[in-house]
């Protein structure tokens, strides 16, 4: 067959989506993740502001334990500035075994999370079905964003696990996409604990 | 510019061990589940149903933890066992990425008919997948119908209790609403979009072939409700009447969370594909229409299905741990599930329709002979309607209770949405104004649908009106409407895009004389069953009820004949496409209706990663006029050889 073309182009790239299909992605996850927070956020404003039989937070029914819920957003708040470091130290090209130290860093951040997040949702000491609504959207809201902290670092793993064996060097849109992410849960989970701790 | 290779390397002998386990994805898919579902009860009988003082009432079936974790885990079963987790896994533990052969495998190159039931990410197989999925469900949800008729012949129960038959009211209208919201957008958005656009496969091909993976587990999932003692609130899941159903209801939520994950992963996956990876020279504006309509239909699931999966997560909740999000007595309230149910359930409808004004207004220009006139307006139609669809879903609440101080706001913006619609209806006809337009079957189906659909939106008119709602509420009317518009417009445009794009996704075609009568059946039967469910609507019969009113008796009789009627010439349209295209294997022309579009220039087969090499697009998809195709694709098949049409 002839390579004529009528366009006169006859050499032309492969479209594929790379970098620019990853970060684009991931801030649509974040879109789709709003809606999702909004639901919940909506859940709590309606069930608060009716107070159907006053039993959106009876007297008895505490709020989450103060001390571990303000540890439960200081180490994601670490792990936001693990993760811009890794991101600005692949952008400015710095050594491998630099970005290494970072990614670890992060990691443990995220693994920490989870873990005091488990604990802490392991304190809440209710029983849902006398403890009110407020208990109900507390504890599906935190589960939620345990379960997304959760993903979040797996994907972290496999970029840590790549990058560590050597199968996948870390990529700038990859670090640029993980920061977003990982930023964007930390800031819903502080306004959540402003929310259940202070709005209750 | 360098040269980039897009040759593809040829598969290796000697198959690896991942890649024999592949084989064998669908069997091994569904041990999975089987282990998923019998560990995912034990674990959710036990240990985690303890927590927050949860587990509820354990019956003689089992408790609803154990089965809402059973199912999960068996949905994770599956998908593990068909080898969606093998990639990710590696991916943990830093192994390496696949190589293009392993991708040339996974994209199905080499495989024959056994790459239909494993793991593929070849956007062309999934499509097909898709297309034979959504008609096998279409076939059960279908037959539900026609027991739900039969039970209507009397106005007093013959066939079935009360129980059983809101049981399969439920389960017909939920299946069909599943299967529905991907009845376009699955088989033509997955296999037709990477080649309307230019590019060899979706953003995400994993992420694509799961997106439909998860549909069996979800349908099954569902229809297991039989074995639970069924659910009773319909498709709809309306509480507080849900946290009293037995554990039927559980099908019902893990299915629905099921299929709206589905939904919303397609959607970014398709807009993702759209904005980032069209072919040189594909701007917005030359895109395709259908293309267009994917892409608004796409921010409606990624958008609004996460509003269902946080209802669906409180309802699970409320079984499980007894929460009482919507139980007044615990500080909770129905409206609050009514009120994020509908706003995904709106925008779900126009999941529906969106894509199929796109089909429409994709083919339209093919038998017009004539570009589609107001494209931009056309698609601003959409977006319009996709826009709408968001500020909406209280008019679902105005007989519930809403405040009456919304109503006002609720009825207008509803009404509004016939605006962007009439924008759609105007196009067409603007297209058909002086054309030479060729009465081939697809375009009597396209008539057809802008026929049924007017009168979709025509009732649907009195739906938004308060006062008119208040008496049509809950009757036959508003089941009516739902279908005139979802099986009148969706479902009429399916067949037509099935007869229109069949010769391009198998090199097959339908006998016409048999595909014009069984059009006229379907039309005629259809209108016939519809038209009577009307009437009794008007005349007060209540919906989702197993008795009615002696005087009722002639016109459900009449609706009950022309839906056997209806089923029959669907069934005809089901075995008319097996017999031809897979008993008698009639050859398609490589053009039969002499399109222009991107997606007929390509060679049938398409091959396996669709372009020799990639194409530009250098002018609008429907040039007519002129004659000249929307794409150079190099050394490329003339638009119009070897062309017939009817």
């Amino acid at each position: 067959m002839s390579d004529a073309s009528p366009t006169g182009l006859s050499v032309i790239d492969e479209t594929q989506g790379g970098g620019h299909t990853l970060i684009f992605s991931s801030r649509l996850v974040m879109a789709a993740n709003t809606t999702l927070q909004l639901s919940l956020l909506f859940a709590f404003l309606y069930l608060r502001a009716n107070n159907f039989g006053s039993m959106w937070h009876p007297s008895g029914v505490g709020t989450p334990p103060q001390v571990l819920a303000l540890i439960a957003l200081a180490f994601p708040v670490v792990g936001v500035v693990a993760l811009l470091a890794v991101s600005n130290a692949v952008s400015s090209a710095r050594e491998s075994s630099a970005v290494t130290g970072l990614l670890w860093l992060a990691f443990l951040a995220t693994v920490l999370t989870g873990a005091v997040r488990i604990l802490l949702m392991y304190q809440f000491n209710w029983t849902l079905n006398s403890a009110g609504t407020y208990a109900d959207v507390s504890t599906l809201w935190y589960a939620v964003l345990l379960a997304e902290f959760i993903g979040v670092s797996a994907w972290l793993l496999s970029l840590v696990m790549g990058h560590v064996r050597g199968t996948d060097r870390l990529g700038s849109a990859h670090a640029r996409a993980i920061l977003e992410q990982w930023t964007y849960i930390t800031g819903v989970s502080i306004a959540v604990y402003l929310l259940i701790q202070y709005a209750s | 510019m360098d040269v980039v290779s897009t040759a593809r390397p040829l598969m290796s002998a000697r198959p690896t061990l991942a890649r024999r386990l592949n084989e064998w994805g669908l069997l091994l898919g569904l041990i999975g589940a089987v282990i998923g579902f019998i560990a995912g009860y034990a674990l959710g009988s036990g240990a985690i149903s303890n927590f927050y003082g949860g587990g509820g009432e354990p019956t003689s079936l089992g408790s609803d933890p154990g089965i809402l974790l059973g199912y999960a885990m068996s949905a994770l079963g599956f998908l593990t066992g068909m080898g969606f987790l093998n990639y990710p896994i590696g991916r943990l533990l830093g192994a390496k990425r696949p190589t293009e052969e392993d991708n040339a495998y996974l994209h199905g190159e080499g495989g024959g008919l056994g790459r239909y039931f494993r793991m593929t990410t070849d956007h062309k197989v999934i499509g097909m997948q898709y297309l034979v999925m959504i008609l096998a469900f279409l076939f059960i949800g279908g037959l539900g119908a026609m027991f739900i008729r039969t039970e209507l012949l009397t106005p007093v129960p013959s066939v079935a209790n009360a129980q059983s038959y809101l049981t399969l009211v439920g389960l017909h209208s939920t299946l069909m609403i599943f299967m529905a919201s991907a009845a376009i957008m699955g088989p033509f958005a997955n296999y037709f979009l990477p080649i309307m656009i230019g590019t060899r496969n979706m953003a995400f091909p994993r992420l694509e072939a799961m997106t439909f993976w998860l549909l069996p587990p979800a349908g099954l999932i569902l229809l297991s409700t039989v074995f639970l003692g069924g659910f009773t609130t319909g498709w709809t899941g309306y509480a507080p009447l849900a946290d009293q159903n037995v554990l039927g209801m559980d099908s019902y939520l893990m299915g629905f969370a099921l299929i709206g994950l589905s939904i919303g992963l397609a959607g970014m996956n398709m807009i993702a594909t759209i904005m980032t990876m069209r072919a040189p020279g594909m701007a917005l504006s030359r895109m395709p229409v259908f293309v267009w309509s994917v892409l608004v239909t796409s921010f409606l699931g990624a958008l609004a299905a996460p509003a269902l999966i946080a209802a669906v997560l409180m309802e699970m909740f409320s079984r499980t741990y007894q929460a009482t999000f919507f139980i007044p007595a615990g500080g909770g309230s129905p409206y609050l599930w009514e009120n994020l149910f509908w706003f995904f359930g709106h925008p779900e409808v126009y999941i529906f329709m969106v894509p199929a004004f796109g089909l429409v207004m994709e083919m339209l220009p093919a038998f017009a002979r004539k570009p589609l006139w107001g494209r931009r307006v056309g698609i601003g139609g959409m977006v319009g309607v996709g826009v709408l669809s968001f500020v909406v879903w209280q008019h679902h609440l105005f007989v519930s209770g809403i405040a009456p101080s919304l109503r006002p706001f609720y009825m207008f913006s509803t009404e509004m949405i016939s605006v962007p619609t009439g924008i759609i209806y105007l196009v067409a006809l603007g297209t058909l104004w002086r054309a030479h337009t060729r009465f081939s079957t697809p375009m009597l189906f396209i008539f057809a649908f802008f026929f049924n659909f007017l009168i979709g939106g025509f009732t649907g008119v009195f739906l938004s009106d308060v006062p008119s709602d208040f008496t049509l509420h809950a009757s036959y009317f508003v089941q009516a409407h739902f279908h005139y518009t979802i099986m009148g417009g969706e479902v009429f445009a399916l067949m037509g895009a099935i007869v229109y794009y069949l010769p391009k996704m198998t090199g097959r075609t339908m006998d016409i004389r048999l595909l014009r009568f069984q059009f006229w059946a379907v039309f005629i039967t259809f209108n016939g069953t519809f038209i009577s469910l009307i009437a009794v609507g008007i005349m007060g019969m209540t919906r989702r009820v197993i008795s009615y009113a002696a005087y009722l008796q002639p016109l459900n009789d009449s609706a009950t004949i022309f839906a056997y009627g209806l089923g029959l010439s669907m069934a005809l349209f089901l075995g008319i496409l097996i017999w031809e295209v897979v008993i008698k294997q009639r050859v398609a022309a490589f053009n039969p209706w002499e399109s222009l579009g991107v997606e007929w220039q390509v060679p049938t087969p398409v091959p396996t990663f669709n372009f020799d090499r990639m194409p530009v697009s250098w002018s609008l998809p429907d040039n007519y006029d002129t004659g000249k195709p929307a794409a150079d694709f190099g050394p490329t098949v003339p638009a119009l050889s070897g062309a017939e049409h009817e």
